[in-house]
């Protein structure tokens, strides 16, 4: 088990890189650090590498001490982004060049390095030259590379960035079979929600140096904690409002007109924030009396194959922009621009993001502010 | 050097061709008649002598020459070791941080490399010699009144010298290749389980091999043709084929062996020069596939900013000490400040050594150093054109040839002039040919890069606006080469200035070089002479030291080597 307590870096006096930056990461975990680049991840990872000095911190695996640690010591692994390949070696001696440092005998290390090729489908490639491989490939290479010590913990620096889009689709399963296959425990870090959460146990967001929300992959989709996790996680309907009435189902003011449902009992009377609606949680309402509906006029319409992104003006205040994706499937007919529609929404689809008061941001509506 | 792109100039018109062609032929013939011509006249020389033959393989049989041959390649390998290891330190300070006034010292650096022999040679002697510096200090210090250091004719000065010479070329070659090497791959094997050492012996060094390589080659072909530092330091005690060469040719007059031996070195450095541009051919495809991403870093923490200090300061001082211990002494006689010795080089005593006021070698070599800027810009300006074209059987027959000079020792060059110039041979232009040809190396590959990069759409879009050939040159070309003109003509200045070998050989005792009045000086007895020589080389060091400001002040990119 990792933990890592109270990790401070700067670059330059004044500019924190990672600002008291605390994780823990159970044995045969997959931890995800998320965020925008700039964010502190990768530095983050360095620190837990010993590849950075932190400024202050306390990083123990197992219980030991390994803040002072030596990185050569650490028996920790680390992907780099670039794969870091050796170029004057070729993919065996690569492959097989931690268990070289670990002193092992010629022939276990050549079963081996057989082994681990295998794990990552590349059987045969061990007398290429790694310049002669392709991207996807070389990444393969890369993570059995990083494996084939059996490194205690597993650290992989963005490893699908490199690779184009299509291929990052299909590899990012691979890698999380293969991690679970040797039962590492690892940290990846990453900018891409998607890839986060495919791969991972343990999400944390990270912002401007530290952790801003920590959970599972689901957790944090459903309830992101705060502004940033849904403005980063791709929300874009978030609407400021107050809750008015609160005994049987919560009732709250907001932009665009009162909204009731029957969740956030536990929200206290008169608490205010934001209350975010999923785009994927809508659909167009036909009848049905209680269900909680949004009337508006389309501002835009796009076809994009399984579902139908719509723009809608609130009858209550047009000023406001709401964007949904409706499956296609449950629509009819395509709705079209200037329709007068009502969208019907999931009551789970709904999540509440408290102010954030003191940083001193007026409660405005977040949509008209980003305009 | 750098490989050549696959662009295309635009095919000229078939009578521009022909003008065009004529003007490639310019450098080829000077070559032909100032470099292979002379050099062939040698082989003739060695072997059509009656008798030659028979004093050639005497001398084949004689174990002097066997020890001769070992000897320079010897002190050439203990050189370029030397040098390397003593470059390393820097080159990976130079790699792995950023701090103030890099550049400025990456300047300094260069100095030593472009110093003349002669000036090297004399700043030796005044800061390690039995009347020098050191001793003087030791001296005072202790009491006593021998000279406590006897540096002076052993192979310590040579070595140390030539270390001086060479140690940028380490610097420069190899701590630049150093900082492009992705600094995640140390780290890759440092995760792997690598402490430092072998971090540095599996990855780092293998990495650097190629450049290590070429920047050993170049050193030892540099000392393998050692000459001025062997004759000035070494004394009567050491020779190596160059000086043996000269002594040959010039002290007994034995044209026959100084020929031979001119052809033997010329074999060996042939050699060193083709394994040269191989390595140096496989360092630039390799820094090719690297990330141009510096990644150089400040010193994060005292014990790192103590390593960064300490280098540079050995190394700053290692190469300042000499510099400044000629400076210093060229203005101390007899214990106090004077400006006697550079008074004296105005004055020409009945039984000098002179033959003219040393000053007017001042004026000679101005003279002589303008007419090789004459001669050398136009030629390498036409030699590097040619050299940036597509690959055809006239570029690629020109471009070992515009390197080869770099190889050929300047004695035999010299000594070739003797044996073929015929009338030519008193003539007051073989000085600056000479020059031309020991600097056209240097100013093609510095004009190469920039002609190489000129965009050829720019002249197109000229040509399409109305503007004529000439026009276009000087209108589009021009205006972007200026820069690195300026750089090629402080080069030529300051080879010139400083060339010894092949003048020693040449130039007539009336117009001597600055050069020949420090070798002549030194060659006398009595403290004036020295005196004198100290105060000329003082004089040579600062012109040449102006000539490699105004080189760093207009320095873009690093030039080819």
């Amino acid at each position: 088990m990792l933990e890592v307590e109270r990790v401070g870096k700067w670059f330059e006096p004044g500019k924190l890189v990672l600002d008291g930056v605390s994780l823990a990461v159970r044995d045969g975990e997959i931890a995800c650090l998320l965020g925008p680049s700039g964010c502190g991840k990768s530095t983050l990872l360095r620190v837990i590498a010993g590849l950075e000095t932190p400024d202050a911190s306390e990083i123990r695996f197992d219980g030991e001490d390994v803040t002072a640690l030596e990185p050569y010591r650490r028996r920790f692994g680390l992907m780099f982004q670039d794969y870091a390949l050796f170029p004057h070696m070729s993919v065996s001696q690569n492959v097989g060049f931690g268990l070289r440092m670990a002193n092992l005998e010629q022939r276990t290390i050549a079963r081996r390095v057989q082994e681990v090729l295998e794990l990552v489908n590349l059987q045969g490639y061990g007398e290429r030259s790694v310049d002669r491989l392709s991207g996807g490939e070389q990444q393969r290479v890369a993570l059995a590379r990083t494996l084939a010590p059996a490194p205690r913990l597993v650290m992989l620096d963005e490893p699908l960035a490199n690779l184009d889009r299509l291929l990052r689709e299909d590899l990012v399963e691979d890698l999380r079979v293969i991690l679970r296959r040797v039962g590492a425990t690892a940290i990846v870090v990453t900018h891409d929600q998607q890839e986060a959460f495919v791969l991972a146990d343990h999400v944390a967001v990270m912002r401007q140096g530290q952790i801003v929300q920590e959970g599972s992959p689901e957790e944090v989709y459903q309830n992101p904690a705060s502004r940033f996790v849904a403005d980063f996680l791709g929300y874009r309907n978030l609407i400021a409002a107050t809750k008015v009435e609160g005994a049987a189902g919560a009732v709250f003011d907001t932009a665009i007109g009162p909204i009731s449902t029957a969740r956030f009992a536990e929200a206290p009377l008169g608490w205010h924030g934001w209350i975010v609606f999923r785009p994927d949680a809508a659909t167009l309402a036909r009848g049905g009396a209680d269900e909680l509906k949004i009337e508006g006029k389309i501002r835009t319409v796009s076809f994009r194959g399984p579902i139908t992104r719509i723009q809608l003006a609130p009858a209550f205040d047009p000023g406001v922009e709401l964007v949904f994706d409706i499956p296609s499937v449950t629509a009819r007919e395509l709705p079209h621009l200037g329709d007068e529609v009502a969208v019907a929404l999931h009551a789970d689809g709904l999540s509440l993001i408290p102010a954030e008061p003191k940083r001193g941001e007026p409660l405005l509506n977040h949509i008209q502010q980003r305009k | 050097m750098v490989p050549r792109t696959g662009r295309r100039v635009a095919r000229p018109h078939r009578v521009r061709r022909g003008l065009l062609t004529l003007l490639y032929l310019a450098p080829l013939l000077f070559l032909a008649l100032f470099y292979v011509y002379p050099l062939l006249a040698i082989f003739q020389a060695s072997f059509s002598q009656p008798g030659a033959f028979t004093a050639i393989f005497a001398a084949i049989l004689d174990p002097a020459l066997l020890q001769l041959v070992w000897f320079t390649a010897w002190q050439a390998a203990v050189s370029t070791v030397v040098t390397v290891l003593a470059g390393l330190p820097l080159a990976y300070v130079f790699a792995t941080y950023d701090f103030r006034g890099k550049s400025l010292l990456n300047a300094l650096l260069t100095i030593p490399f472009v110093m003349p022999t002669v000036v090297v040679a004399t700043a030796f002697l005044a800061l390690l010699g039995r009347g020098g510096l050191v001793n003087e200090t030791l001296q005072r210090v202790f009491g006593v009144s021998a000279p406590q250091l006897h540096a002076e004719q052993t192979l310590w000065i040579i070595l140390l010298a030539h270390v001086f010479f060479n140690v940028a070329v380490v610097i420069r070659t190899v701590g630049g290749f150093w900082s492009n090497l992705n600094p995640h791959l140390r780290e890759a094997a440092g995760m792997l389980g690598a402490p430092p050492a072998r971090v540095f012996r599996e990855i780092t060094l293998p990495l650097l091999a190629p450049s290590l390589l070429s920047a050993s080659l170049l050193i030892f072909l540099f000392t393998f043709t050692s000459f001025g530092v062997i004759l000035l330091l070494g004394g009567p005690g050491f020779a190596t084929i160059e000086v043996e060469i000269y002594r040959q040719a010039v002290n007994y007059f034995n044209l026959p062996i100084a020929a031979f031996l001119s052809v033997l070195q010329l074999l060996i450095t042939f050699g060193v020069m083709i394994a040269y541009t191989r390595a140096q051919a496989q360092t630039s495809r390799t820094l090719r596939q690297q990330s141009a991403k510096r990644t150089a870093r400040r010193p994060a923490n005292w014990r790192q900013a103590l390593v960064v200090a300490v280098c540079i300061l050995l190394t700053v001082g290692a190469l300042l000490a000499p510099l400044l211990a000629l400076a210093w002494s060229s203005i101390r006689v007899d214990g106090a400040f004077s400006l006697r010795y550079y008074q004296a080089l105005a004055e020409n005593p009945r039984q000098s050594a002179f033959f003219v006021p040393p000053v007017t070698a001042i004026r000679n070599s101005l003279m002589f150093a303008l007419a090789t800027l004459v001669l050398s810009l136009p030629m390498g300006m036409i030699g590097a054109y040619m050299l940036a074209q597509p690959r055809t059987w006239l570029t690629a027959l020109l471009e070992p040839l515009l390197l080869l000079p770099l190889g050929t020792s300047a004695v035999t060059l010299g000594f070739g002039y003797i044996i073929a110039m015929g009338e030519l041979r008193t003539s007051l232009w073989l000085v600056p040919i000479a020059h031309t040809l020991i600097a056209l190396p240097f100013v093609v590959r510095t004009l190469l890069p920039s002609v190489r990069a000129l965009d050829k759409r720019l002249r197109e879009a000229a040509a399409m606006l109305g503007a004529s050939p000439a026009r276009i040159w000087r209108s589009v070309d021009a205006p972007l080469l200026w820069r690195p003109l300026l750089i090629a003509a402080a080069f030529a200045f300051a080879i010139s200035l400083g060339e010894f070998g092949a003048t020693l050989l040449i130039a007539r005792p009336d117009t001597p070089t600055m050069p020949m009045i420090i070798y002549r000086a030194l060659g006398q007895p009595g403290a004036l002479n020295y005196g004198q020589a100290l105060a000329m080389s003082t004089v040579l060091m600062t012109v040449t030291g102006v000539a490699l400001v105004l080189i760093e002040q207009f320095r873009l990119g690093d030039t080819e080597f």
